[in-house]
């Protein structure tokens, strides 16, 4: 997919759909999250990275309402999303992806995406319509008689953004989408997020221990470190902050 | 909406036909009796089932099935004859009793909600014998349908029980069906898709409920005395060995191996102490002779035979919206 020509259907807005304040959670006396401030801008990709144990997966769980903030507000498109309940949270069009099995194992691809988009549609045959043209924008069209528990790796991870982008997200969040996939699955997953960013206008918040890949597809980053705000901007900003390199490599003497 | 399929209408308006018109001319009381017995467990059966397709054991449906029982008793004993009513009210009662113990426990999972269903029942039984205004220990006697209606009361009793087997079918094959396979497979994605996995439970939990309900009321009728002891955690035991001896594939799995086990505990009452090492005995040779149930035998059968072009399919017609 001609990448520049993407970049070139639709600039991020500088209006928030996600305002995160002072979001703190608490596990007796260690602090996860400590204090978090920051925003998502409507139509960017915004890559939310870290060295590990430094609280990028319990955010996104505050984030999509699988774990409730000790402290804090998250407002989410002009809404007040603290403490929903994840499907609550969905609803308001805040989707996400988990690390593993995002997916119905037992089912076959087809079945998958029809019951992704229960909300979206109301009768089998439109869920089923639905259920092609989603598997057709994902590049899933030749698997869809296939149990998702035994697609390769790579397809598994499409079938898991098929089933969040069913619901029409306003946000997707992916907790580490390209974990575990090969150099052509990574360029061929990272060229459909920036197809729904840039063509769709789905906001999306990523995950990733890929940094290559993360400084390739990501308009700006979030750094966390001991569950606090490290550094926030651009790739080139990120990757020449002292702090952030001390982080990932750790500080002289 | 998923197409009635109109060989399996057939079959089943044959079938109940055929079993109302059996019922209503036997002469054998012994045989009705056995017939009634089998349809009330293969509706525990099939409602056990109901509740596995979320991946929950439901042993708390012994409690609801007595409850709806006692129900019954307490309503005939105190001059209601309308029958049906007495049925619904017991069966909305079983509704009910499961509505709030699901809504408080269907927030755990698997052997903790089993363990919560089994002390549930248990309680439950408890309190009866500690509850003179419905016969403490002794239970409840004299639960009988009107005279006029006595000798259609066994059809009568296989009819619901037969409906609400069709009813698990429906329910199942309809896109709620779809939404609890998805939670008993995966109940974080099915909660990012905008849809309250607990209340996909509670709501499957609440059906199974009422049809278990709707049974307790019928054993009440069919038996005509209650007590406690008829309502301990072996009626949820059993209820999963219909299922599992069956098989869980298809809804007539159940069904299946509650006429298979009502009739061999028949069988084998009269071998004194023995009864229950033979019971046992043929339920851990079908489990191991017969993985998938005995509904797998008629499975292999039609495949071996190719009748009705039986074949494993995952898709029937993607084109006609229709899975199979």
């Amino acid at each position: 997919m001609n990448q520049q020509k993407l970049h070139l259907s639709r600039a991020p807005s500088t209006r928030p759909l996600l305002q995160v304040n002072g979001l703190t959670r608490r596990y007796g006396g260690l602090v996860a999250v400590s204090n978090l401030d920051f925003e998502i801008r409507s139509g960017e990709i915004l890559g939310l990275i870290g060295p590990n144990g430094a609280g990028k997966t319990t955010t996104f769980n505050l984030l999509s309402g699988h774990v409730k903030p000790s402290g804090g507000t998250l407002m989410f498109d002009g809404a007040n999303i603290t403490g929903l309940a994840p499907h609550e949270v969905s609803r308001r069009g805040l989707v996400r992806t988990f690390q593993h099995d995002s997916f119905f194992r037992d089912m076959t691809v087809l079945e998958n995406l029809v019951i992704a988009g229960h909300r979206r549609w109301r009768t089998r045959r439109a869920r089923v319509d639905g259920a092609h043209k989603i598997a057709a924008r994902v590049g899933l069209e030749n698997h869809l008689e296939m149990i998702a528990g035994s697609l390769p790796h790579g397809l598994q991870r499409l079938l898991s953004v098929g089933i969040a982008i069913s619901t029409m997200p306003k946000l997707l969040g992916l907790d580490e989408p390209l974990t575990g996939l090969h150099t052509v699955e990574v360029a061929n997953v990272l060229d459909l997020f920036r197809t729904l960013c840039r063509e769709d206008g789905t906001t999306i918040l990523i995950v990733d221990h890929n940094m290559k890949a993360m400084m390739g597809v990501c308009d700006r980053f979030i750094v966390l470190q001991y569950g606090k705000l490290l550094a926030q901007g651009t790739a080139d900003e990120v990757r020449n902050n002292p702090d952030v390199i001390g982080a990932y490599l750790g500080k002289a003497q | 909406m998923y197409s009635i399929d109109r060989k399996f209408v057939a079959l089943n308006v044959v079938l109940l036909v055929g079993a109302i018109a059996f019922l209503s001319v036997s002469e054998s009381t012994y045989v009705t009796q056995l017939i009634v017995w089998s349809a009330i467990n293969a509706v525990l059966a099939a409602g056990m089932r109901f509740v596995l397709l979320i991946g929950e054991t439901n042993m708390a449906c012994g409690a609801i099935y007595g409850f709806a029982a006692y129900l019954t008793a307490i309503g005939v004993t105190n001059g209601f004859d309308a029958v049906p009513l007495v049925v619904t009210i017991a069966a909305l009662g079983g509704g009910v009793l499961g509505l709030l113990f699901g809504w408080v426990t269907l927030r755990v999972k698997g052997p903790y909600f089993m363990l919560i269903g089994f002390a549930f029942t248990e309680v439950i039984r408890l309190a009866y014998t500690r509850i003179d205004y419905v016969g403490g220990n002794s239970g409840m006697v004299g639960i009988y349908a009107p005279i006029s209606l006595d000798r259609w009361m066994p059809a009568i009793c296989v009819a619901v029980c037969y409906l609400l087997v069709i009813g698990f079918f429906a329910a199942e094959k309809s896109s709620f069906g779809s939404l609890m396979h998805a939670v008993r497979n995966n109940d974080k994605v099915v909660e990012t898709l905008g849809v309250s996995a607990l209340r996909v439970k509670l709501v499957c939990f609440v059906i199974a409920a009422v049809a278990v309900g709707a049974a307790g009321s019928i054993h009440a009728y069919s038996y005509h005395v209650i007590s406690p002891g008829d309502f301990s955690f072996l009626i949820p035991v059993y209820a999963l060995a219909y299922a599992k001896v069956g098989g869980e594939r298809h809804v007539v799995g159940p069904v299946i191996g509650a006429i298979f086990l009502t009739v061999i505990s028949q069988l084998v009452q009269g071998s004194g102490a023995l009864q229950y090492v033979l019971f046992g005995g043929v339920i851990i040779v079908s489990m191991i002779g017969v993985r998938g149930g005995l509904i797998d035998i008629a499975k292999w059968v039609r495949c071996r035979y190719r009748i009705g072009g039986a074949r494993l399919r995952v898709l029937k017609d993607p084109a006609s919206g229709e899975l199979g």
